[in-house]
């Protein structure tokens, strides 16, 4: 095996593993409801508050 | 000895939620009211060796369960029974507050009066006997600011000392009670039983405000004189579209595009043949270059080119909701609302649109009526969310290079104007009902901490983020995947490829709007996923990202004509048509699922997805085929 051979290898599994992570994300996203937005506590666009302007308390 | 069981209520802005993170610090849990979407917040905490639950119900101006807030509220408070419940009151707004304390009160439920915002009432001018509160009203009364340790600790004692049960509504309250009662017994006429009602409680709030309340003298604030100019019925509207404008120009011409053309450079001049050079002196295999370099990397890079217009555009709208500006749109855009049948409320959540449709969507559950939230969650696809700025951005950079803004500006216009006929339509047709009231509290102009904004800014624009480095870099790997290989291994001619196979079964769909080709169609299958895949999936089958204009013009001209070399490809006209279709056309994946969360059910999904694929369809072709027809 070559280094060219292993370099490929490492770097198609990284990419494989962060493939997975986005068919996941997808996943996710569709079935229940997730958004990237909504990733943090403070994310208050994403809060179940009554407006934009509610979120302020 | 038993868990002491403490429930928040109060109208919405008032601190509550601040409250009650001060009170149970971390240890929360945030789930739903069984049947609806509204968030459950359950906290615990411990003082003088007593476990206390903190239930934060959710903000309500009244209890006649008109909403499911204002049901959940009441059905919590009457069937649950808490041992203490505390009414968190805005001192300086007591008039509109107390309304649901009196609510409360009728239904003989033992509260406790929080005054909440003393720092601010006491600013303002506000000077409130609170004993004498406590005595007309017959609770006990607690003065707080939200976010002290001091206030904390005076709940807490309170929680711990009081007894509710020695109690009772006073005189006063009593009299109200029987007042109420007789009206009901004696009004048969069920709304005018109502209107009497709240005349009465209206008499009863402005009783106990004048002897125990003594306000600041009666000055015009500024935020009033502001309002005069920017909330004025001629020119608010005009005004709207000005400060708007002025928003896009800043975006796409004075910070966000310079910046967009400094990533650009980057990636193209730097990344790519860094990248390129790196694999094959590592001597990674052809294929696996391929991918990275013009599947991952011009997949991939041409989303992150988009963003600085992303962050500016999100920095400029979380300053203006700072200042208190976003209020008075919702106020401005009341006539035109209700025209579309929808209540000015209804804005509030479109308002969120802009940045994403995942939010919007969720944020109809504040409105009152199942026929407005319905409504709602069907218009927000029609609005221009961040991760549609890129499709807009680059088609007009690369084809009305010297009024780009002016175009990005219109596609935002259209998607206003689309939301609001496609509004009227389903008011007239899929829901009818009757229209809902409007109130909304506007707040005081401020200049808006600079932190506040920043942080607001980058936690709207991490999932831009986020989303490229997972989705749409697993999009890229898909869409190269696709179009480098056939069902008979791969190939080098992409016109052979999967994908070529079903971008054509779409583009058969778009032969009268110029641009019906493979590639586009393949574009229109990926932005289902992701918007910000319309790009990257240009970026991979047609090799472009450069969007720089002014700088370079060869450059961007050249992309133009890379674009418009694919057969059927693309002229200004067609271009407009394209921009005009994906801006309307089937909601992002993740909107499609949130849409499912918050109806329950797949055949609003099916709808959602369906009636706005066959609005943008007619809306494009019409653009396509009236700008043939005047000869563009």
């Amino acid at each position: 095996m070559t280094s060219g051979d292993v370099a490929t290898y490492v770097i198609a599994a990284v990419i494989l593993v962060v493939f997975g992570i986005g068919a996941r994300k997808i996943y996710r996203n569709f079935f229940r409801g997730e958004s990237e937005c909504c990733g943090s506590d403070n994310c208050s666009s994403c809060s179940s508050c009554s407006s934009g302007h509610t979120k302020k308390s | 000895m038993a868990v002491l069981a403490v429930a928040l209520t109060g109208n919405p802005n008032t601190g509550k939620s601040t409250i009650f993170n001060e009170l149970t610090g971390a240890r929360q849990k945030i789930g739903n009211w069984p049947g609806v979407t509204v968030d459950k917040k359950v906290g615990y905490t411990n003082y003088r060796e007593r476990a206390i639950s903190v239930v934060d119900l959710p903000g309500t101006y009244s209890v006649d369960a008109r909403s499911p807030e204002e049901k959940i509220v009441l059905d919590y408070l009457s069937q649950e029974k808490p041992d203490i419940v505390v009414d968190v009151v805005d001192a300086s707004n007591m008039e509109r507050n107390l309304f649901l304390t009196i609510q409360l009160l009728e239904k003989r439920i033992a509260l406790i009066l929080d005054l909440n915002m003393m720092d601010e009432a006491q600013k303002q001018g506000y000077k409130i006997n609170v004993k004498k509160l406590g005595e007309m009203l017959g609770m006990p009364v607690v003065e707080t600011v939200g976010r002290s340790k001091q206030s904390t600790k005076k709940l807490l004692d309170v929680f711990t000392a009081t007894v509710m049960s020695d109690y009772k509504n006073s005189e006063l309250i009593e009299l109200h009670i029987s007042k109420v009662n007789d009206i009901l017994e004696k009004t048969i006429d069920k709304e005018e039983a109502e209107e009497k009602i709240i005349a009465l409680r209206y008499e009863l709030i402005d009783q106990i405000i004048s002897s125990t309340v003594v306000r600041p003298t009666a000055t015009t604030s500024v935020s009033e004189k502001i309002d005069r100019v920017l909330a004025n019925s001629f020119i608010a509207l005009p005004l709207l579209l000005v400060l708007v404008y002025a928003v896009f120009q800043i975006t796409f011409t004075w910070i966000g595009q310079p910046l967009a053309d400094g990533i650009d450079d980057f990636i193209g001049d730097v990344l790519t043949p860094w990248a390129s050079d790196g694999l094959a002196a590592l001597g990674v295999a052809d294929w696996l270059q391929s991918l990275v370099v013009d599947g991952i990397i011009a997949g991939v890079g041409s989303v992150l080119t988009f963003v600085p217009l992303i962050f500016t555009l999100f920095f400029c709208l979380s300053f203006l909701d700072g200042t208190g500006y976003m209020a008075r749109v919702a106020f401005i855009m009341d006539p035109i609302m209700r025209r579309a049948g929808l209540s000015g409320k209804g804005v509030m959540p479109l308002i969120m649109g802009f940045g994403c449709g995942v939010p919007a969507i969720m944020g109809a559950k504040a409105l009152d009526s199942e026929k407005d939230r319905m409504i709602s969650i069907l218009v927000t696809p029609f609005l221009t969310c961040g991760a549609k700025l890129p499709i807009m951005a680059l088609f007009a950079a690369l084809f009305f290079p010297d009024n780009a803004a002016d175009v990005v500006f219109c596609m935002y216009i259209v998607g206003v104007v689309m939301a609001i006929c496609m509004a009227k339509l389903l008011n007239v047709t899929t829901f009818k009902d009757e229209k809902a009231t409007f109130l909304l509290e506007l707040p005081p102009y401020r200049l808006p901490a600079m932190k506040n904004v920043l942080l607001e800014t980058w936690d709207k624009g991490k999932g831009y983020l986020i989303k490229a480095g997972t989705i749409i870099f697993a999009m890229s790997v898909l869409i190269w995947v696709l179009s480098n290989y056939n069902f008979a291994g791969p190939t080098d001619d992409m016109g052979e490829s999967i994908l070529a196979s079903l971008g054509s079964a779409v583009s058969v769909l778009f032969t009268f709007h110029g641009f019906a080709n493979w590639e586009n169609g393949a574009a229109i299958i990926t932005g289902i996923l992701a918007k910000e895949s319309v790009v990257s999936t240009i970026g991979v089958l047609y090799g472009v990202t450069d969007i720089s204009t002014a700088k370079d013009a060869e450059a961007a001209t050249e992309n133009a004509v890379k674009l418009a070399g694919s057969m059927g490809g693309f002229t200004a006209l067609s271009a407009l048509s394209f921009m005009v279709f994906s801006q309307l056309y089937t909601p992002c994946i993740t909107a499609l699922g949130t849409i499912k969360k918050e109806t329950g059910k797949w055949k609003w999904v099916a709808f959602a997805a369906i009636y706005t694929f066959v609005a943008a369809w007619i809306v494009s072709l019409l653009v396509y085929q009236i700008g043939s027809l005047l000869g563009y």
